[in-house]
């Protein structure tokens, strides 16, 4: 970790959970882990928590305007190629499941969290069951920060802009379009800790231009210069916690506001959007016996899409409200722990397009067993029973065996089958409102992988990671279509296998030197057609991140990081049949230098991104963004 | 710490030069030792005025940089040499454009070098350079020449407190 002033700590709920993942394969039950730490993100320059999926090496993340992303953990096709009712990885803030997804898009601005307020995120691919709930494509758990006693807060402000302005040759033949400014991103909190008590207040704010040219020049006519130029989130979030009863307990509520253009990549198209979000949630447990102890999560979830005056036609228009939540008890005989629960989840769509709201719901019983055998073996097994809406129950699976081979290797096995459940996760929420019929089968996603783990040197780690994967009844929109604005292609369901690896290495505790090596690849075999594979092309094979930084002297550091990654080919977004739109390889360098002051309360931070001026873009339809610079300061009160 | 302020000649790369006539300008800059070299923030500002037969509209260039230099110090004299990086800004002094378009920022990178003679009671006399890349859509290079005075102080406690 970061030698910077930590006002806050981790709240235990979250270290024992961190730690638990990062010490190793055996909580990383049928996935392959990325942990993002503090000074990850630090380094990165990181000021929204959408861009902690830069990240996320092998999610291949996308986005049109840079501001909103999709990403698909297992590298089945990218959202636009796979149908609107695919499933989701799903996002959990401090155990509380938080529903971010509209469209196959992450609303990650709107979440009850902060970027400030992070300690530490992890990213597990799925299929997995994470805390009960069955989890097809992966999770993305995001930790908090625990405030200090007394009253303390942190103001961060960022701003930046990007290169390529046309200057003083704006007179002549050389003229080129203006480009973005980027920011400003700023977030804030003020909270107080006394006794069992904390409570924090945040907002956090985020605005960023979209008038690159790849995206102003789609829209016909004039009809651009009529629309938002930028897109604005801004979500006040408020946070309270007890240590009570033998455990922690916590609240979180957020209303998250954002406006703009916001891509669906369905339609293949933008809308003028007005995204609102009012979050609650609590979760907690309590030991109630000597072994015993008693788990829980729930929240409730409006999210409504509106429309932004505009001269495009407005037809996503709806309001979708969930209620979910987790009940479990742990019981420990021996060294082993039992975990039986029940998981629930609801959904109501209302909208202007239909008369009444629709419904739908889900849930059952799972369990878990944690065993260790002798003191080098541990098997964790967890199941769950999900009864869809009308559907039978469905069971899920997931089991892993670790083995701590010597005091530096430990070596894991692993093996889940996962479906959607679309009752209970939602997902025919977007096919309903584009107008699309259901499949008429759930996905179901199988997974094996082994994963090796050694220290070495005294300080670093060592993490290959070996998976793979078979999917059924993934539907595509299959056929290569055209233009912006087209009638819809039509789905098409597919299976195939995914194999993949992911290598990596970074430095342990506090030196001067610290860094870290991520290499990540992706092959299919045995797809049912080759349109499959065409859709798959969408997410990169390869991807490569490689970050190192050096704090010679107290209070200062200097970063620098290297992103590559494969270029990709997406047939729903070519201009014709059997041209599908290309993404060029990424080939990034950022570097940043940060100087905290006035002892330690101040960090100042200057940030270059993409300084090789490469193209730096994710989506056919995208944005592509030349060099930009940053600079930021964080005020620690 | 050092204070420094000078006036500020500059010539362009000749495909700007041939559009541009930067007029003598003026510069400043606060400069401290850092845990190497020195570090300094400085501003820079001059007009560029369109050049004949059919001059384009005039604009102000607005420099801002973090400059980094390693000095070495003979006697009286010290020269140093580093790098630099920041940011441009340009007004542009013309209605036509829509306003939101009049002032472009645009980032910079560049060597420098400086030279200083001591003189009596902390003053010391400059003269200083640079070879400055603004990353436009079509690149301008810059390089200025800045001659003026210094005057050092020692940075007061507060100052000092708030630098650590």
């Amino acid at each position: 970790m970061t030698r910077h002033r930590h006002w806050r700590t981790a709240s235990p709920i979250a270290g024992i959970v961190a730690l638990a993942v990062l010490a190793g394969p055996v909580a990383s039950v049928g996935a392959q882990t990325v942990v993002i730490r503090r000074a990850d993100i630090e380094r990165a320059g990181w000021n929204r928590v959408t861009e902690l999926l830069d990240g996320a090496v092998g999610w291949a993340r996308a986005s049109v305007d840079g501001f909103t992303y999709a990403a698909s953990p297992d590298h089945l096709p990218a959202a636009g190629e796979s149908g609107p009712s695919m499933p989701e990885w799903i996002v959990v803030v401090d155990g509380q499941r938080v529903q971010t997804e509209v469209f196959g898009v992450h609303l990650l601005e709107l979440l009850p969290i902060s970027v400030g307020q992070i300690d530490s995120v992890v990213l597990t691919r799925g299929p997995v069951i994470y805390g009960g709930a069955p989890a097809a494509r992966g999770v993305m758990s995001i930790f908090s920060r625990r405030q200090r006693p007394g009253i303390g807060g942190e103001i961060t402000y960022q701003h930046g802009d990007e290169t390529g302005d046309p200057g003083p040759y704006r007179y002549t033949d050389l003229s080129s379009p203006n480009v973005e400014k980027i920011g400003p991103f700023a977030h804030g909190d003020v909270g107080w800790r006394g006794g069992a008590w904390d409570v924090d207040a945040g907002v956090h704010v985020a605005s960023l231009n979209v008038t690159d040219t790849l995206i102003s020049s789609r829209f016909p006519g004039t009809t651009f210069s009529h629309l938002r130029q930028d897109v604005l989130s801004v979500t006040p979030t408020l946070r309270a916690g007890v240590d009570a009863f033998g455990g922690r307990h916590e609240m979180l509520a957020s209303y998250g506001d954002q406006r703009g253009l916001l891509f669906i990549p369905t339609r293949r198209a933008e809308q003028s959007l007005r995204t609102t979000s009012a979050y609650v949630g609590v979760g907690g447990s309590s030991r109630i016996a000597d072994s015993t102890t008693l788990s829980y999560e729930g929240s409730v979830t409006t999210l409504t899409a509106g429309d932004l005056l505009s001269p495009l036609g407005f037809t996503v228009g709806h309001t979708r409200r969930h209620f979910g939540g987790t009940v479990s008890a742990a019981r420990a005989f021996g060294r082993a722990t039992l975990t039986a629960g029940a998981i629930g989840d609801g959904w109501t769509l209302a909208s202007d397009a239909i008369a009444q709201s629709v419904s739908s719901s889900g849930g059952g019983p799972f369990v878990r067993a944690l065993l260790p055998i002798g003191s080098a073996v541990t098997v964790d097994a967890r199941a769950t029973l999900i009864f869809d809406g009308p559907r039978a129950g469905a069971p899920d699976a997931s089991i892993e065996a670790s083995f701590r081979l010597d005091s530096l290797t430990s070596f894991a096995v692993r093996g889940s089958r996962v479906q959607a459940h679309p009752n209970m996760d939602g997902s025919w929420i977007d096919a309903f409102v584009l107008d699309y019929d259901r499949p008429a089968r759930a996905p179901a996603l199988s997974a094996v992988g082994v994963t090796l783990g050694r220290r070495f040197l005294s300080h670093a780690r060592a993490t290959i990671d070996l998976r793979g994967e078979a999917v059924a009844d993934w539907t595509g929109l299959g056929r290569a279509t055209a233009p912006q604005f087209e009638t819809r292609p039509d789905s098409v369901p597919h299976a195939g296998n995914l194999i993949g690896a992911h290598a990596h290495i970074e430095t342990l505790g506090e030196s001067v030197w610290q860094g870290s090596i991520d290499y990540d690849r992706v092959a299919t075999f045995d797809l049912d057609s080759r349109s499959f594979g065409a859709e798959i092309a969408s997410a990169p094979t390869d991807e490569f991140r490689a970050q190192l930084s050096a704090s010679p002297v107290r209070d200062f550091r200097l970063s620098g990081i290297v992103d590559l990654a494969g270029g990709t080919s997406w047939p729903a977004f070519g201009a014709t049949a059997g041209s599908p739109a290309m993404v060029p390889p990424l080939r990034r360098v950022d570097a940043s230098m940060e100087k905290w002051l006035w002892r330690r309360r101040l960090r100042v931070e200057l940030l270059y991104r993409n300084l090789l001026n490469e193209p730096d873009r994710s989506h056919p339809f995208g944005a592509q963004w030349n060099m930009r610079w940053h600079v930021s300061g964080s005020l620690v009160l | 710490m050092t204070l420094r302020a000078g006036a500020l000649w500059q010539t362009a790369d000749s495909r700007f030069a041939r559009l541009y006539d930067p007029r003598t300008g003026y510069s400043g800059e606060l400069a401290a030792p850092f845990y190497v070299g020195d570090l300094a923030l400085a501003l820079e500002r001059a007009t560029f005025t369109g050049r004949s037969p059919s001059p384009h509209p005039d604009f102000h260039g607005t420099v801002g940089m973090l400059k980094w230099r390693m000095p070495l110090t003979v006697g009286p004299f010290t020269i140093a040499a580093g790098a630099h990086a920041g940011a441009m800004r340009f007004s542009f002094q013309d209605s036509t454009i829509a306003p939101g378009l009049r002032k472009e920022i645009e980032a910079l990178f560049g060597l420098n070098a400086i030279a200083t003679l001591r003189l009596p009671a902390n003053f010391s006399a400059f003269v200083m350079s640079e070879y400055t890349h603004v990353w436009l859509h079509v690149p301008v290079h810059l390089t200025p020449v800045t001659a003026g005075l210094g005057y050092s102080v020692a940075a007061p406690p507060w100052l000092r407190d708030f630098l650590e």
